[in-house]
């Protein structure tokens, strides 16, 4: 009699431990993709705020042909970009007797890992204004 | 001996339903959470991708034109004997291809893109386009000629 | 009679499994969901990134070219016959046209952004400026002169 009263209940908590342990397995994997998810959408993030942070110092450098007043102005137009974000500059000028042309390379990273590179590049007449129709 | 049987037998269904419902409300918990990530990641994809493409198809139709006229909410882009005009109304990006020349009307034209508002601004060497989507903002500077 | 009772009170056996199983279930399908999404997001700045890079880099190779045809244009500006020195420099560098202008001498060329699109450039060298002019420099694609025009209202009925 004694027995067969406690029987379901044993059942039950057998039942809960295995479907829990079950559960905490496979919730780890899940929550494994959940993290791997979220690390892409906020890399996704700040790729898109540096490719539109890149194209607006790309433009500006291509008028002004000078990497340091290029990203005042852009800092100044299009506001700064995340702290985590680290960037750095490269800047090689090649002269002749008519201007110079100048590449500028940016370098996105954060921690250490590289987000985004691209060069872009200005061609500023000695003394002259290029001028569009 | 009897009573004490059914208190006790009382007290562990009590138990197993109360550990029944904890465990049923830690699932909806679990599952709430995991829908609110799902929603955040959703949003900000839409988010990101209505912003960066809002801003990169300005950005295209400027280079790709001739002519660039800054109106009101809008601009004008005339490109050979056409005219695009691309202008924010009622919640959204609108653009409309008319002949070059004739009366730039802001109306009636095709929605591309949901968004919360542009402005287009003119400056000396560069136009500067700000989008706003989801009250959040996104500025682009985009040159004059090369 | 008091085994029945008791039997029916507490919590039938399958029951939490198939809120475990229905929980598992909705967590994976909204994994699964999220990581397409964030996925999709990363595949697509990807591309925009790509194209940013094609973009600029073909924009470098524009004006590397402007930079030797104004350099060209400088010296052809110290010799006799502006225009023949000018046409004989810009002959050397591939894919570059030029006509005569008013005052100067017209240069034409594009280069590929990628398969489909080009930069088109048109920049007019003066004779006595030594300021150049550019008339063009637009993004098309491949197409870009053959292409038909729009056909669009011209207000006439």
């Amino acid at each position: 009699m004694n027995i067969s009263n406690k029987r379901p209940l044993n059942l039950f908590f057998i039942e809960i431990i295995i479907a829990l342990l079950f559960f905490s397995i496979s919730g780890a994997v899940i929550l494994s993709v959940f993290a791997g998810a979220d690390r892409r959408s906020h890399k996704s993030e700040l790729l898109e705020s540096v490719m539109v942070y890149s194209q607006s110092i790309a433009e500006v450098y291509a008028v002004s042909g000078n990497a340091d007043e290029t990203l005042k102005t852009v800092e100044k137009e299009c506001g700064r970009l995340d702290e985590s974000i680290e960037l750095s500059k490269f800047e090689e000028k090649t002269e002749n007797t008519a201007g110079t042309l100048s590449k500028l390379t940016l370098r996105f990273t954060e921690d250490g890992e590289e987000i985004y590179k691209f060069t872009c590049s200005a061609y500023i007449q000695n003394g002259g204004n290029n001028e569009q129709t | 001996m009897k009573n004490y049987k059914n208190t006790s037998d009382t007290i562990t269904t009590v138990g197993s339903m109360l550990l029944f419902l904890l465990v049923a409300v830690c699932m909806m918990m679990i599952i709430a959470a995991a829908a609110g990530s799902y929603s955040r990641i959703s949003d900000n994809y839409e988010t990101n991708f209505t912003a960066s493409s809002s801003i990169r198809y300005i950005s295209n139709k400027i280079k790709s034109s001739d002519k660039v006229e800054i109106l009101n909410n809008g601009m004008v882009l005339e490109n050979g004997g056409t005219a695009n005009i691309i202008y924010y109304s009622d919640g959204g990006l609108y653009e409309k291809t008319v002949t070059a020349g004739t009366d730039y009307e802001i109306s009636g034209g095709e929605k591309i893109f949901e968004i919360n508002g542009v402005d287009i601004s003119d400056n000396a060497d560069y136009y500067k386009v700000t989008v706003n989507v989801s009250g959040e903002e996104y500025s682009a500077l985009i040159g004059k000629g090369t | 009679m008091n085994r029945p009772k008791q039997k029916n009170a507490g919590i039938g056996v399958g029951y939490v499994t198939i809120m475990i199983i229905f929980a598992t279930l909705c967590l994976t399908v909204f994994a699964v969901l999220s990581f397409h999404a964030a996925g999709s997001n990363d595949a697509l700045n990807d591309r925009a990134g790509e194209y940013l890079k094609e973009y600029y880099e073909a924009d470098t190779r524009a004006k590397e070219i402007l930079c030797r045809l104004d350099e060209i244009a400088d010296s052809s500006r110290n010799s006799l016959f502006f225009a023949e020195s000018f046409e004989e420099g810009a002959g050397e560098i591939e894919g570059v046209s030029v006509k005569n202008v008013n005052g100067g001498i017209s240069a034409e060329y594009s280069v590929a952004i990628n398969e489909r699109q080009n930069i088109f450039v048109s920049i007019t060298f003066f004779e006595t400026n030594k300021e150049y002019q550019i008339n063009v420099w637009q993004t098309g694609t491949n197409s870009f002169e053959d292409e038909p025009g729009l056909n669009v209202w011209d207000g006439t009925f």
